[in-house]
């Protein structure tokens, strides 16, 4: 069976999602060796392929068009709430991934995910067809923003952040469910509670895991959906910006505030963490990329 | 009204402004964080938490002369392990791993009295 990392990219008006593909790419190579797919389209493409570390994506999966999904905020380096931009959200295209990925195993992961360690690895010849989690944590326990449930008294939240998926009639099952969610947003966002405003695949593949985990709670009678082999992700969030570094190391502003004593460096080892602030992802992540990459070439 | 707020744009000012205590105990929060991601083993359909009790159990049922066995995971469901012994082979190395590592970092961040040290970052 063939194995491999998919990923999408789609530049907007704003943002310039092929920027964050190259380092994306070099930690999956370094930590996962496993061969790369991105979906993307010919303008996005294009841009990428004058990039020194190119030839880390092993094949392109092209589309040539998205469908936007209204607007979403990109946050400054900094965090700053004032100097965020808006730019078109084009990510209704990720639920096709079943349908594009090139490889009988799939794990999908999200461009700004740094993976740091080898743990994705323990998923391959998985029993099980379709893997998410569900459980998330942040730079510093206090901090907003560990959505646990669509609604208070609703449905476990999953995070699609990075998924694992097997082409298999189950896992067939749940990606077209996510369409139908997805082509009755509205509908589920009035039967499970939850905001329907922007479409988030996140959303849409939490409605199928509590359904397909026969609809009964988070332990259900067969729990099809399990989580990767390490349950719980670790999300750096807007006001938490990455500040360095390594190729299994990185800090973060954990918290910081009014009150001084709350101020505190993040660091992590070995880890792999989603780093939301895609602004301090490019000032810091990239040429540091950028800078392993000359020097492999010298 | 949300006041705007600029974040440290360096590792350097982010430590001056670091309360170590703060950093200690956070810390010591990823570092459990890491070790309790490192101690979850899937096999067949089930998930398994690897802690003493189970290596225990395992090491039970082998010593009995039981190498197939129907085994609760995390989420109470039976999942047949068909072979034990190769199971517990790879729980307890994994499970030792994670907490030889865990205990690195503890004594580690134990040693340290700045934020720059705890955080292996240089001054």
């Amino acid at each position: 069976m063939t194995r491999g990392v998919l990923l999408f990219a789609h530049d907007n008006d704003v943002f310039e999602y092929h920027r964050l593909v190259i380092p994306c790419a070099w930690f999956i190579k370094k930590h996962l060796g496993v061969p790369i797919a991105l979906v993307t389209d010919t303008k996005t493409r294009d841009r990428l392929l004058v990039m020194r570390g190119a030839d880390l994506i092993d094949e392109f999966v092209m589309i040539n068009h998205t469908e936007s999904n209204g607007t979403r905020r990109y946050a400054s380096h900094d965090g700053d709430t004032e100097k965020t931009t808006v730019g078109q959200f084009l990510n209704k295209t990720r639920i096709d991934m079943y349908d594009l990925t090139p490889f009988d195993e799939t794990v999908y992961m999200d461009l700004d995910y740094i993976v740091m360690n080898d743990s994705i690895n323990k998923v391959w010849g998985s029993s099980s067809p379709f893997r998410i989690n569900r459980q998330i944590e942040t730079m510093r326990k206090e901090h907003h923003a560990t959505e646990a449930r669509l609604h208070d008294l609703g449905i476990p939240m999953y995070w699609s952040t990075v998924m694992y998926f097997r082409k298999s009639p189950e896992a067939e099952l749940i990606f077209e469910g996510a369409k139908f969610v997805k082509d009755n947003y509205s509908y589920f966002s009035r039967l499970f509670r939850f905001h329907d405003g922007v479409f988030r695949n996140d959303i849409a593949l939490s409605v199928v895991a509590h359904l397909m985990n026969s609809g009964i709670g988070p332990h259900g009678i067969d729990e099809t959906v399990q989580s990767m082999p390490e349950p719980t992700l670790l999300f750096a969030w807007d006001d938490q910006p990455i500040l360095a570094i390594d190729q299994s190391r990185a800090w973060f502003v954990g918290n910081i505030g009014s009150e001084s004593r709350n101020n505190a460096v993040a660091y992590v080892q070995d880890q792999s963490v989603h780093v939301v602030n895609k602004s301090a992802f490019l000032r810091v992540i990239e040429p540091w990329v950028a800078e392993q990459l000359e020097n492999a070439d010298d | 009204m949300t006041q705007s707020t600029t974040l440290p744009q360096s590792l350097d000012e982010m430590l001056s402004l670091s309360n170590a205590r703060a950093v200690y105990q956070n810390q010591l929060r990823l570092a459990e964080l890491k070790f309790k991601n490192a101690c979850v083993l899937t096999h067949n359909l089930g998930e398994f938490r690897l802690d003493v009790p189970f290596l225990a159990y395992l090491t039970m049922r082998l010593d009995a002369g039981i190498d197939r066995a129907v085994i609760l995971d995390v989420h109470d469901l039976p999942i047949l392990v068909d072979d034990i012994e190769d199971l517990l082979d790879t729980a307890n190395s994994q499970y030792h791993m994670a907490l030889n590592t865990y205990y690195e970092e503890i004594m580690r961040l134990r040693s340290s009295r700045k934020p720059a040290k705890m955080v292996e970052a240089s001054e």
